[in-house]
């Protein structure tokens, strides 16, 4: 027998304990002289001795309980003799199933399937099983109790339970996974990992493809490889929006020279199909014109046809910006001020999606407010009572707004939207004040550079609320930049102006970047990209604990009603276009399969039997390394001593119980 | 006497343990005897001590200060003048001095108390004229000294008293066929011992006596603790002769052992009126003018 832990054993330095509280309880009680014990019972004296008997009784269960405990977590194993029956031969196999996308290839996980089956039909007696598919993410197929079993019919029923997934195997991901797969057991692992083996799924560090476990066991793995040839397939590697119409591009991986054709649906409308012939092993671009989109998101999906040995990846899904850039409103008291000219060029520059619409604030129709993913106002104090209240709601619903100081700012006591207080205006035409610090981990800021040559002339003097948070301050400390959380939405408030009357930000490199930043910011198009691979975890925006909704291809929603507001992300598990509703906005997300998983060809032969020599060599080094010997096998002998450690707990108390009620007195 | 005087004759009365504290024995004799004669002076106890009896020729022999120069002035005679303590009995005082002696559960041992009633008898009968003498036994005789009125006995008596140590074990036989050898006159009989013994084997040693003719007192002298124990947890109580131990509960101890006890003394009790002897359980908290008293009871009862 050895031990896994034999630092443990320390543990049996417990023992001293019940032995002292013994020894207390054991020795003679106070002795007392007396004049004679001839009136004195006998029977007192036989009594005593009969109580020292059951003490010792209750000392030996109690030294055998912690023992155990000692002996349970040190691990003993029972080595055994190689032949010396079925345990010693026992394995746990780990049997990992490929079910990425690849596999959808046409029998592809039919072959896995069986392969498992051979595996399992091949188990021998005392062998234990589990088996896990492996895609996007890795998951046990619960047979029988759970755990490892050696019942071939509950692993057979866990076997049928796997289904085809969308996402994508790295094998690296898989042999690291080994460890969280397999049980605590001591048994020899053996993993079996089938798959079509992608060469796009090898890891560049081939380190990683060899399993290792942190316990000391030893661990084999084998390679169940069920395609040993590539199979041709196209797959549509890309849909976008041209000034011509849409263009969509077709690649093929080991395919001949052979025309393709494109069905195109717009919004759920057939627009028309495009034949063209793709060159071998390449892609061809298809160009549907003369298809205008309606303005905002559009839903397209390009299906290929024929359909290939992997129909999966044959339908590509797109959100398409129509109408060209969307409008954001400019509220300003002058539509030709600088500020409007500014803004716009920044714009133009910077965010394709966006264009700058000056508003005269007067004329401004607060109730349309909805309308806009966000908002600019290049003086606040121009706003008057009805547009301020209009925007506060706007931001309150989650709307967002840049708003920037002026000249009528300056004149207010308090500050409409934000209600801070105005302790004057800094003016420093003379000698301009310099950035003094810019929050450099807000992810408005996180992709600008350049404050440090701005000069502010003028800028507000406010205080920063406590729920603010100040992006940039000025060389005196005062914010000259900062955020505020309105309801859901969030406010970026400039306390300086947008031209260059008070401060020459407008003229600095730094402006457009900043505009563009704020654009993406303000308008949420970084919470959630518009195109997510299917598999991936979608990352749900939080913003003023807003409720969150996720509604799949089929109209089904992905959360429950205490996850709308809980959930910080969700799993896409397959391809399709999502909706993404949060109070402010609903945003369209394509889903679309990995597109290295529509490369069919496999590892090449040679690549796959260095992997498995040096798998083997691996196996056969831990031997040494370890302190099992994989041939002669061990029986783990923890899961009896915690038997029978319960056994003794039982007969400790009920022998301290039955002492105590004889009132002879138990030591605790 | 009524009870309001009795209780102010008890309150002159010095407490055992406080007399235990002084060193000389005589002087503790002398205190508690002259305690309870002055108590007795003042009560209707007749016939003890000075009281007159008779008046008889002087002879020869005769100690010439009891002789009455008042009767020989008026009649030119000499006459000795007797009382009634005078007559010319003697007391034997058998004192146990086994280890069993030795248990007090306060200040105070059981042998103490005896060896301070023994000097308060001795003081008592030498005040009496009475010839008295000690034997100090264990199991065997320790110390003997034949019943004397000569001068100089009580002291010798008091100091053989006060030199002795509780000691070795219990054994009522050979200390007894002992005396039974050297006592020839008949006289009073005293034992003071705890009697932790078998009351047949205490009778086998006195009914003897009782047949030679002596008026035996049997006086056991218990500490409070033996008669009614208080241990607050099981205890380990160790004989003090024999070395043997016993554990007890405090249930035991409180509950049986006094009935036991009880049994104990009422078999002793019986043995000594089998035996014709009296038998007088004395409590060492108890002042020591009560076992005097009742002692001289028994005197009184004697004559």
């Amino acid at each position: 027998m050895s031990l896994l832990a034999p630092l443990f054993l320390l543990g049996l330095a417990g023992i001293a304990l019940p032995l002292w509280l013994h020894r207390l309880q054991t020795q003679k009680p106070e002795r007392l002289p007396i004049s004679s014990v001839m009136l004195l019972a006998q029977s007192e004296q036989r009594l005593h001795v009969q109580k020292k008997l059951r003490f010792l009784l209750l000392l030996s269960l109690r030294i055998l309980l912690l023992a155990l405990v000692a002996l349970a977590f040190a691990q003993p194993l029972w080595k055994l003799a190689a032949g010396a029956g079925l345990i010693g031969k026992a394995r746990e196999h780990l049997i990992i199933i490929d079910n990425s996308l690849s596999m959808s290839a046409e029998g592809r996980l039919d072959a896995a399937r069986a392969a498992a089956d051979s595996i399992i039909g091949e188990l021998a007696g005392g062998d234990r099983a589990q088996i896990a598919a492996a895609g996007s993410s890795i998951e046990l197929q619960v047979a029988g109790s759970g755990g490892a079993s050696a019942d071939k019919a509950a692993l057979r029923r866990a076997l049928a339970q796997i289904r085809p997934g969308a996402g994508r195997l790295e094998y690296a991901t898989a042999i690291g996974a080994i460890d969280s797969l397999a049980t605590d057991s001591q048994l020899p692992l053996v993993v079996h990992l089938i798959s079509d083996f992608q060469a796009s799924g090898l890891s560049p560090r081939f380190a990683d493809l060899l399993p290792h476990t942190a316990q000391a066991r030893p661990v084999e793995l084998q390679l169940h490889a069920v395609a040993a040839m590539a199979a041709p397939n196209y797959t549509i590697a890309a849909v976008r929006a041209a000034a011509d119409g849409i263009h969509v591009t077709v690649r093929g991986h080991g395919t001949p020279a052979a025309p393709v054709a494109v069905h195109l649906r717009v919004n759920d409308v057939e627009r028309g199909v495009q034949r063209q012939t793709a060159p071998a092993d390449g892609e061809v671009t298809l160009q549907f014109t003369g298809i205008a989109l309606n303005a905002g998101d559009n839903r397209v999906l390009a299906q290929l046809e024929p359909a290939d040995p992997l129909v999966a990846d044959d339908a590509h899904y797109a959100v398409l910006q129509g109408g060209g850039a969307q409008a954001v409103p400019l509220l300003t008291a002058d539509i030709r001020g600088p500020s409007v000219t500014y803004i716009g060029a920044a714009l133009n520059v910077a965010a394709a999606r966006y264009r700058a619409q000056a508003l005269r604030i007067g004329e401004f129709d607060a109730r349309t407010l909805e309308r806009y993913r966000w908002v600019l106002v290049d003086d606040i104090g121009a706003l008057d009572a009805a547009l301020a209240n209009g925007l506060q709601k706007y931001l309150e619903s989650g709307g967002a707004v840049l708003a920037a100081s002026g000249a009528r700012a300056a004149a207010l006591q308090t500050l409409p939207l934000t209600g801070q207080s105005v302790r004057g205006v800094t003016v420093r035409n003379a000698d301009p004040l310099s950035i003094g610090r810019v929050d450099g981990t807000h992810a408005l800021l996180v992709n600008t550079s350049g404050w440090q040559n701005l000069s502010v002339a003028r800028m507000l003097k406010v205080d920063a609320a406590t729920a603010d948070r100040v992006l940039i301050a000025s060389e005196d400390g005062e914010p000259l930049l900062l955020e505020r959380r309105i309801g859901t939405g969030r406010l970026l408030l400039l306390t300086s102006s947008l031209d260059n009357a008070w401060n020459d930000l407008p003229v600095q490199p730094v402006f457009v970047n900043f505009i563009a930043e704020a654009a993406r910011w303000l308008a949420g198009d970084d919470a959630a990209g518009v195109q997510q691979l299917t598999g991936a975890l979608l990352q749900l925006p939080t913003a003023g604990g807003g409720a969150v909704q996720v509604v799949d291809p089929e109209g089904r929603e992905l959360l429950s009603l205490s996850a709308t507001r809980s959930a910080r992300s969700l799993r896409l598990p397959r391809s399709g276009i999502y909706r993404l509703v949060t109070p402010a906005r609903e945003t369209l997300i394509a889903v679309n399969s990995d597109p290295r998983e529509s490369d069919l060809l496999p590892i090449d032969e040679a690549a796959l039997t260095g992997w498995r020599n040096a798998a083997a060599a691996a196996q056969a080094v831990a031997p040494e390394e370890g302190s099992v010997q994989a041939e002669s096998g061990s029986l783990p002998l923890a899961q009896w001593l915690l038997l029978l450690l319960a056994l003794v707990v039982v007969a400790e108390s009920l022998a301290g119980n039955w002492l105590l009620r004889r009132g002879t007195g138990v030591p605790s | 006497m009524s009870n309001g005087a009795r209780q102010d004759a008890r309150s002159r009365l010095i407490r055992p343990e406080v007399l235990s504290g002084l060193a000389n024995l005589e002087l503790i004799a002398r205190s508690v005897v002259e305690g309870v004669l002055i108590g007795l002076h003042r009560s209707p106890f007749f016939g003890f001590s000075q009281e007159f009896a008779e008046y008889r020729p002087y002879v020869e022999g005769d100690d010439p200060r009891f002789v009455d120069w008042n009767v020989y002035a008026r009649t030119d005679r000499t006459y000795i003048k007797r009382f009634l303590g005078d007559t010319n009995s003697h007391l034997m005082l058998l004192l146990d001095a086994s280890a069993s002696m030795g248990y007090g559960s306060g200040k105070l041992s059981k042998f103490r108390y005896a060896q301070m009633l023994a000097g308060c008898l001795a003081w008592l009968s030498s005040r009496q004229h009475d010839a008295v003498g000690t034997l100090i036994f264990d199991d065997a005789v320790r110390d003997y000294r034949a019943p004397s009125t000569r001068s100089g006995q009580l002291h010798a008596i008091l100091h053989a008293l006060d030199s002795a140590q509780p000691a070795r074990r219990t054994d009522l036989g050979a200390p007894f066929r002992r005396f039974r050898e050297h006592i020839s006159r008949r006289g009073m009989v005293a034992v003071i011992s705890d009697f932790y013994c078998d009351p047949e084997e205490m009778l086998q040693a006195v009914r003897p006596l009782a047949f030679q003719g002596q008026d035996v007192v049997l006086m056991q002298v218990l500490d409070p603790a033996e008669l009614q124990p208080t241990i607050a947890s099981s205890t380990l109580l160790e004989d003090m002769e024999t070395g043997e131990a016993v554990e007890v509960s405090p249930d035991f101890m409180q509950r049986e052992y006094p009935e036991r006890m009880r049994a104990h003394i009422e078999a002793l009790r019986n043995a000594a009126v089998r035996a014709g002897a009296d038998h007088i359980v004395m409590n060492t908290s108890a002042p020591l003018d009560e076992p005097l008293r009742r002692y001289l009871t028994f005197r009184q009862k004697r004559r």
